[in-house]
C-alpha cells in the first residue's frame, strides 16, 4: 500500500513538471506581448520596457520557469495575474467552489437520474420504456451542453420563470453586492446547471449500466442464489448492482476528471465564474500566471481524484488490490 | 421479477422528486428571479442591477482603470477638476468645471494653469475634498509601484518624469496649498484640460488622511468617492456594489439609491433574456450581434428600450507607408475601391456610419468633406492604381468579422489589381505586430477609441511620423510626413475653437491630399434596457448609458 502510495505519488510529480513545461512553452510560442496589453492604448516603448520587467517578461524563460517553481513549493504562491494582477491562490479560491458544485452536484444528479433509467431499462428489455431511455441516450450523447443549456435557460428561466436564468449564490459568506446567498438560493442557482451538466453524462452511464446490468443477469451466480431461495432485492444488490456497478466507479472518477474541463460549456451559458471560464478568459488575454495556476490546480485535483477512486475501488472490490 | 421491477420505480421516483423538489425550492424573495421593484413607477431611490457580458471593469481603482465599462462606474464616483456634464452629444462632451470652482488661470506662455478648488466637497467618508486630494492623484499615479497607465498623459508637467523614477518623490509641478491647486508643464499643453478630466485624475484622500488609498499595483477594489456615488464593494471578477455619496452636494444627478453590478463575464445570451424579462436593468456589456435589428423594429431605435449612438472611435485600415503604399496614388486607389458600407454591415445592424476620414463625426473640430465613396468607385480607383498586379499581405483578427472583413477587403483590391493575402491573429496580436516597425505587413485592420475628447488623441497620436519607434507604434501606417508633421504639432500648441477648427482642416487635408490610412467606420453604442428601467441618457466621452441618470420606473 505504501509501495503503491510512493510511486502513484512520483509519477504525479512527473506529471505536473510535464504539463507545466508544456504550458509555458505554448505560451512563449504564441507571439503576443501581455506588456503591451498591461500599458492600455496609448502605448509607449517606455511603458513597455517598464511594464516587461515588473511582469519578469525579461528574463529568459528558463529562469521565469523556475522562479514559477520556486514560488509555488517555497511560498505555495501561485503568482499574479497578468491581466489584473490579482493573487492567483485568489482568483483559483474564487473560481473552485463553483466549478465543484457543478461537477460534483452535476455528478449526483447524472447517477440519480442513470441508475434507476439504466436498471429499468436493463429489466424491461425492448419495452416502451426501454426504447423511450434509449432515446433519451441519443438525444442527451448528441446535443451539445451549449444548446441544452440555452433551451432550458430560455423556457424554464424566461418563459415559464421557475428558475433563475443565470447565475450563481454563494451558499455561504456572500460577497457584498451579490444579488443573493445562502444555501437554498445556492441549490435554487445550480438547479438548471446540474442537469445541463449531467444530461450527457447521465446518457452514456445510461447505456453503460443497462448492458452491465443485463450481462450480470445472466451470471451462473445470479442465476444460483434464486435457485436457493434468495429474496429478489438481496440478489439485485448483493448479487447484480454490486458488480455491475463496478465499472461505474471506475468510470465515475474519470469522468469527474473530464468534467472539470468539460465544465466551461455549462459555466459560460449560466455565468457561472468558475475554473473554466476563468481558464478561457485567461487564455483570450495573454494572462500565462493564470491559466498556468488553473493548470496545476487541474492536474493536482486530477491526481488526488484518480488517487482516491483507486483507493475506494480496491475496498469495493476485494479481488483487487494495490501492489 | 415484480419485486426487482417495484425496485426501479422507487428510485425513479426518488430521482424525479429530488428533482421536481429541486424545481420549486426557490423562495419569493429570489431577486434574480425577478423580483418586483417597490419603487415601479418612481424615478428616484431604488438599487439598479446590471450586468456585464462578456466582459468586466480592469480595475476600479482610478490610477489603474483604462477600460470604458471601469470609466462608466469612475464617472459616477469621482469629481474630477473638469468633467462632463450629464447630458446627450454635443452638450455631454463639452468641459465644466466640476471639482475646480471655475476654469483654471492660464498663464507663462501656456505653461501654468491654476486652478481654484471649490469650497465645502467632501468624500463619501467625510473627508474634506482639497487642492491635496488632486494632487495626492497625480503622484499616486506617477508612483512606479502603481505602474499606471495615466503616465503617458501626464508626462509633460514638470517633475513627473522624476517622480516615476522614484516612489518617493512626488510630482514637483503640481503644487498644492488649501484650496488652490497649480500644474507647471514643461511645454505649453493646450489638451491638458482634456486630460485632467480624465479618471486617472479623480481625486482620493492624500497619504495619511482617513482612507487615503495604498500603493499599490494591484490597485484598491473600494475608495471614497468624490462624486454622487462611491463604490461600495467590489470583488474581482464578482459584483461591484455602488452607493449614493451622501456628502455629494454637486449639480450632478443621482437618481438611483443604489447600483449594483449583479454579475461580469456574463453570457451575453443570457444576459440579454435577462433585461427582456426585467431581472436585469442593462447589461453594460452589450448585446447578443444578432438582436439589434429585432430591437430596433420592436421598440425604435433612440425612443423606448433600444439606443444608439455614435462612440468618439474611428476603424480604419493602415496602409503601411514603408512597403507597398508609400505610393499616394495607391493608398487614394485603396481609398476609392473600399467598401465602406459593407465593412460596417458586417458588425451586425446599426454598428456605425461610414466615413472616409480620421477625426470622428462626433468629436469637435470635425468637418465633413466627403472625400472618398461609401461605396466602391473602382473605375476612378483603377485609374489612380493604374495598371499591373501588385501583392499584399493584410493582418485582421482571428475574430468571424475580422475575418469576413479581410475578405472583403480582399475581393475589393482584386478589382484594382491588388492581389490581397490575410493573415489572422489574436486581437492582441495583431496590434503588437502592426506596431512593431519592421514587420511585413501593407494593411492592419486597426480602431482607435478616443482616450480624451480632442483631436490631437487621433491626428498626432496616429499619423505623426515623429513617434515612430522600432515597436509598440500607434502609428499603424508609419506615415512620416515633415509637412503635415509640423502642421500636427502647430495645431497642438493650439488653444481654443482655432485648434478643433484647425484640426478638422489638417483632417481633411491630409486624407484628401495624401490618404496615410482608409478610414471606413466610426462606431456606435448599441444599448438596450428592460422594461422597468428609464431615464436613459448616453454619456457620449464614454460611450454608455449614464448611470447616475439611469433610473428604475
Amino acid at each position: 500500500m505504501i509501495r503503491y502510495l510512493i510511486r502513484r505519488l512520483l509519477w504525479a510529480v512527473v506529471l505536473f513538471v510535464a504539463i507545466t513545461i508544456i504550458t509555458y512553452i505554448i505560451f512563449f510560442m504564441i507571439p503576443t506581448d501581455p506588456a503591451r496589453k498591461a500599458c492600455g492604448q496609448l502605448v509607449t516603448p517606455a511603458c513597455v520596457k517598464s511594464a516587461r520587467h515588473y511582469l519578469g517578461l525579461d528574463r529568459p524563460v528558463y529562469i521565469q520557469y523556475y522562479k514559477f517553481l520556486e514560488r509555488l513549493v517555497v511560498h505555495q504562491s501561485l503568482g499574479r495575474s497578468f491581466a489584473n494582477r490579482q493573487n492567483i491562490n485568489s482568483i483559483i479560491g474564487r473560481a473552485a467552489p463553483i466549478t465543484a458544485s457543478l461537477v460534483f452536484g452535476g455528478a449526483v444528479t447524472w447517477l440519480l437520474l442513470a441508475i434507476p433509467i439504466g436498471i429499468l431499462s436493463a429489466l424491461r428489455p425492448r419495452t416502451l420504456l426501454d426504447r423511450s431511455a434509449m432515446v433519451f441516450v441519443l438525444v442527451g450523447i448528441s446535443a451539445h451542453p451549449v444548446w441544452i443549456g440555452l433551451i432550458f435557460s430560455w423556457f424554464f428561466g424566461y418563459k415559464l420563470g421557475i428558475t433563475p436564468i443565470a447565475g450563481y449564490c454563494e451558499a455561504f459568506s456572500p460577497p457584498q453586492g451579490a444579488a443573493c446567498g445562502g444555501v437554498v438560493q445556492w441549490f435554487y442557482h445550480m438547479i438548471l446547471p446540474w442537469i445541463t451538466f449531467a444530461i450527457l453524462f447521465a446518457a452514456l452511464y445510461v447505456r453503460m449500466i443497462r448492458a452491465n446490468v443485463m450481462e450480470t443477469l445472466n451470471e451462473d451466480y445470479v442465476r444460483t442464489a434464486r435457485a436457493k431461495g434468495a429474496p429478489e432485492s438481496r440478489v439485485m444488490f448483493k448479487h447484480v448492482l454490486r458488480n455491475a456497478m463496478l465499472p461505474v466507479v471506475t468510470m465515475l472518477g474519470m469522468d469527474i476528471a473530464l468534467g472539470l474541463g468539460g465544465a466551461v460549456f455549462t459555466e459560460s451559458v449560466y455565468s457561472l465564474h468558475g475554473l473554466g471560464q476563468t481558464l478561457v478568459q485567461s487564455l483570450s488575454g495573454d494572462d500565462l500566471p493564470t491559466t498556468q495556476g488553473i493548470v496545476v490546480f487541474g492536474t493536482l485535483a486530477i491526481i488526488v481524484f484518480n488517487l482516491i477512486v483507486d483507493l475506494l475501488y480496491a475496498f469495493i472490490d476485494p479481488r483487487i488490490r494495490l501492489t | 421479477m415484480h419485486k426487482r421491477l417495484w425496485l426501479s420505480v422507487v428510485a425513479v421516483a426518488i430521482g424525479a422528486a429530488l428533482l421536481v423538489a429541486a424545481g420549486f425550492a426557490s423562495p419569493a424573495n429570489s431577486s434574480i428571479s425577478g423580483a418586483k421593484s417597490s419603487f415601479a413607477g418612481a424615478k428616484t431611490g431604488g438599487t439598479l442591477r446590471l450586468n456585464m457580458s462578456s466582459s468586466d471593469v480592469d480595475y476600479i481603482d482610478p490610477a489603474l482603470a483604462y477600460y470604458q465599462l471601469s470609466w462608466d462606474i469612475l464617472y459616477i464616483a469621482c469629481r474630477p477638476l473638469l468633467n462632463y456634464p450629464d447630458k446627450p452629444s454635443p452638450a455631454g462632451s463639452r468641459l465644466f468645471p466640476d471639482g475646480a470652482a471655475a476654469f483654471p488661470k492660464v498663464s507663462n506662455g501656456g505653461k501654468l494653469y491654476t486652478f481654484k478648488i471649490r469650497s465645502g466637497m467632501k468624500f463619501s467618508n467625510g473627508v474634506p475634498i482639497t487642492a491635496k486630494s488632486y494632487k495626492a492623484a497625480f503622484d499616486r499615479d506617477a508612483n512606479p509601484k502603481m505602474e499606471s497607465p495615466a503616465v503617458p498623459f501626464f508626462s509633460d508637467i514638470v517633475g513627473a518624469t522624476d517622480a516615476q523614477g522614484n516612489p518617493k518623490t512626488p510630482v514637483s509641478g503640481v503644487k498644492a496649498k488649501g484650496l488652490t491647486l497649480s500644474v507647471r508643464l514643461t511645454k505649453a499643453g493646450p489638451d491638458i484640460l482634456s486630460r485632467m478630466a480624465m479618471l486617472f485624475f479623480c481625486p482620493v484622500p492624500a497619504p495619511g488622511q482617513k482612507g487615503a488609498p495604498s500603493v499599490t499595483s494591484q490597485g484598491v477594489n473600494t475608495f471614497p468617492g468624490s462624486g454622487p456615488y462611491y463604490v461600495a464593494a467590489r470583488t474581482p471578477g464578482g459584483p461591484i456594489l455602488i452607493k449614493r455619496n451622501k456628502f455629494y452636494k454637486g449639480p450632478r444627478p443621482h437618481n438611483a439609491s443604489a447600483i449594483s453590478v449583479v454579475s461580469v463575464n456574463t453570457n451575453v445570451d443570457t444576459s440579454f433574456t435577462q433585461v427582456q424579462r426585467g431581472e436585469i436593468n442593462y447589461d453594460m456589456g452589450g448585446l447578443p450581434p444578432t438582436a439589434h435589428a429585432g430591437l430596433a423594429k420592436k421598440y425604435g431605435i433612440n425612443k423606448q428600450r433600444y439606443f444608439v449612438h455614435p462612440v468618439i472611435a474611428t476603424r480604419y485600415l493602415g496602409l503601411n507607408n514603408q512597403r507597398l503604399f508609400r505610393n499616394t496614388k495607391l493608398r487614394k486607389a485603396v481609398n476609392y475601391a473600399l467598401d465602406r458600407k459593407g465593412m460596417i454591415n458586417l458588425r451586425g445592424a446599426y454598428a456605425g456610419h461610414p466615413t472616409d476620414q480620421l477625426l470622428p463625426s462626433n468629436l469637435r473640430g470635425y468637418k465633413n468633406a466627403g472625400i472618398f465613396p461609401f461605396r466602391p468607385n473602382f473605375t476612378q480607383a483603377k485609374k489612380l492604381a493604374g495598371s499591373g498586379s501588385r501583392s499584399a499581405v493584410m493582418y485582421t483578427t482571428t475574430s468571424p468579422i475580422g475575418v469576413n472583413q479581410g475578405t472583403l477587403v480582399q475581393a475589393d483590391l482584386k478589382q484594382i489589381g491588388i492581389d490581397v493575402s490575410v493573415s489572422k491573429f489574436g486581437t492582441g496580436t495583431m496590434y503588437k505586430k502592426c506596431g512593431t516597425k519592421s514587420e511585413a505587413f501593407d494593411i492592419c485592420n486597426v480602431g482607435w477609441i478616443a482616450d480624451y475628447p480632442d483631436p490631437f488623441d487621433f491626428m498626432n497620436v496616429l499619423l505623426s511620423g515623429e513617434s515612430i519607434h522600432d515597436s509598440n507604434n500607434n502609428n499603424y501606417s508609419y506615415f512620416n510626413n515633415a509637412k503635415y508633421n509640423r502642421q500636427m504639432d502647430a495645431a497642438a500648441r493650439l488653444f481654443g475653437p482655432k485648434r478643433f477648427s484647425t484640426y478638422g482642416s489638417l483632417d481633411t487635408t491630409i486624407m484628401k491630399n495624401a490618404a496615410p490610412i482608409a478610414a471606413w467606420d466610426n462606431d456606435n453604442d448599441r444599448e438596450f434596457i428592460s422594461g422597468k428601467t428609464g431615464c436613459y441618457t448616453n454619456q457620449p466621452v464614454y460611450g454608455l448609458a449614464d448611470l447616475a441618470l439611469l433610473c428604475l420606473k
